[in-house]
């Protein structure tokens, strides 16, 4: 149910707070971050309570995330399982402990924008719960979409006539018709890409809770909503490394060009862990590719491109080499970018400079005044430690990567499953 | 003496004690915006400090690459980059 372009993701604890700020009925419940929390989050909540992995992936309950317990004691043991855990490769640091409810139905309701419309659906289902997306896959489920205006906003005809269609009928279609506004609002508010409850709980007394809740903000809303607390709005699937977070904060503040960081790994000795930067999305692609083909790994994905300034590459270059453990640091974009490659070029000599670089370097860097580029950077690298070369559009960037290989190797470096 | 001003997201700073005696001033002719002179024989800022400030000047770097390789190394144009230092791993 995930749209394609990019969204914040914010946790369960924290969506159902603006869920329940909104009017939504939320249950009880306590963030704890050791064990110990989560046994005393227990007692305060009365005993028996719900332990949940606090992690932005599906199907929790399937990879143990989500635990019933029917004491303090068996909340700490459910605790201690999931924190410092990878649920889905997303790591735990954190638990939701919340009262349990006796339920006696339970549904999927959100609101998701879809792309092909241009606007805003409401979506229902009325079996709920962990593995919903895999049963709407296979046709166990059916799932009940109302498109909404834009304009007018989800009215409540238009609610009820969804959960009419879906068999809701009664003083549960009235309360889910509630349920459905509430949360039309809070998605509008916040400028989510989507807004989801999974399950809706029923309890005995016919109330809708929020059990659990998924919301992911638009991220170039995100400025607009210091409320949220997302420090770095990019897609990364886990949460961002201090690096990440770093490089965010420098293109949050500059506007020239676009640069974005992301590391792929934990870099260790010996691997072959290449530092990259590239200049494109395109060009950057084709690069990796080469570099993967040379048998090399790739520390980073980065790039700076747009027409940066040379300040933005000199930052983004100061972040790629405060990554532990490169055996070389590789810059490659498209092969002729319309970018002034001197800026890049100098962004590059005064970072190289400044960490009194000590390993190979390999810089393509096709484009506008490439000859004068190129020429920058092999007059004021030469006497660095570590070799810096540079090519313009007409070395391939296979033979670039090649190259690099053999400075690694020159130096006494090996590169894994080198071809 | 240090002569500084703020850039976009940034500060430029200039040791006019090593600029007395630099003969090439590689300053000047790097600056494409044109925004430093020669002011008493030392660079200086052509344009205000506010103008320099909101993108006059483009942080570039070539005023102190240049100087590095052709002056006194006399030119430090400071980057910060919040959080760097406690982020390396």
């Amino acid at each position: 149910m995930r749209g394609w372009l990019a969204m914040a993701y914010l946790f369960e604890h924290q969506g159902k707070e603006w869920l329940r700020r909104q009017g939504i009925r939320v249950p009880d419940g306590r963030l704890a971050a050791t064990p110990a929390e989560a046994e005393q989050a227990a007692v305060d909540l009365g005993g028996r309570v719900v332990v949940k992995a606090q992690a932005w992936v599906t199907s929790r309950a399937a990879y143990g995330g989500i635990k019933f317990a029917q004491s303090p004691a068996e909340a700490r043991v459910a605790a201690e399982s999931m924190l410092g855990a990878h649920l889905k490769g997303f790591h735990v640091s954190a638990v939701l402990v919340e009262r349990a409810l006796d339920l006696e139905g339970q549904f999927y309701m959100g609101i998701v924008l879809n792309d092909r419309e241009r606007r805003p659906n409401l979506l229902f289902a009325a079996g709920g719960g962990s593995g919903i997306e895999d049963r709407m896959a296979a046709g166990a489920d059916r799932i009940w979409s109302q498109s909404i205006s834009p304009e007018r906003g989800l009215t409540v005809f238009e609610a009820r006539d969804l959960l009419r269609r879906a068999g809701v009928r009664g003083d549960l279609q009235k309360k889910l018709t509630d349920m459905a506004l509430m949360l039309y609002r809070a998605a509008v508010r916040h400028e989510c890409r989507s807004l989801e409850i999974n399950p809706v709980g029923i309890d005995r007394d016919g109330n809708a809770w929020a059990l659990d809740c998924r919301m992911a903000v638009d991220d170039h809303a995100v400025f607009r909503h210091p409320e949220l607390g997302v420090e770095v709005a990019r897609e990364f699937g886990r949460m961002p490394t201090r690096l990440e977070t770093v490089a965010y904060k420098v293109e949050a503040k500059d506007h020239r060009g676009t640069f974005f960081f992301m590391q792929l790994e934990e870099t260790r000795p010996g691997e072959g862990y290449v530092g990259f930067h590239g200049g494109g999305g395109g060009g950057s692609m084709m690069s990796m590719d080469a570099l993967l083909r040379h048998g090399f790994k790739l520390a980073n994905y980065c790039d700076t491109s747009g027409n940066p300034s040379a300040a933005k590459v000199y930052r983004a270059a100061k972040i790629i080499l405060s990554q532990p453990h490169l055996v070389g640091y590789f810059c490659s974009g498209s092969g002729v970018a319309s970018q002034e490659q001197v800026h890049t070029a100098r962004g590059l000599i005064k970072a190289f400079r400044e960490v009194n670089l000590a390993i190979p370097a390999v810089i393509r860097i096709g484009g506008n005044m490439e000859q004068e580029a190129i020429r920058l950077i092999q007059e004021q690298c030469r006497d660095l430690p570590g070799p810096v070369e540079a090519y313009g559009r007409d070395t391939s960037v296979d033979e670039c990567a090649r190259r690099l290989q053999q400075l690694i190797q020159a130096r006494g470096g090996g590169v894994t499953g080198a071809v | 003496m240090l002569y500084e001003f703020q850039t976009l997201t940034g500060k430029i700073r200039i040791n006019h004690d090593l600029c007395r005696s630099c003969d090439t001033r590689p300053c000047i002719a790097a600056c494409g915006p044109g925004i430093l002179a020669l002011k008493e024989g030392l660079p200086t800022l052509a344009v205000t400090v506010e103008r320099a400030a909101k993108g006059g000047c483009t942080e570039c770097l070539a005023c102190e690459l240049d100087c590095a390789a052709m002056g006194q190394g006399a030119v430090t144009v400071l980057l910060p980059i919040p959080g760097l230092e406690v982020a390396r791993p």
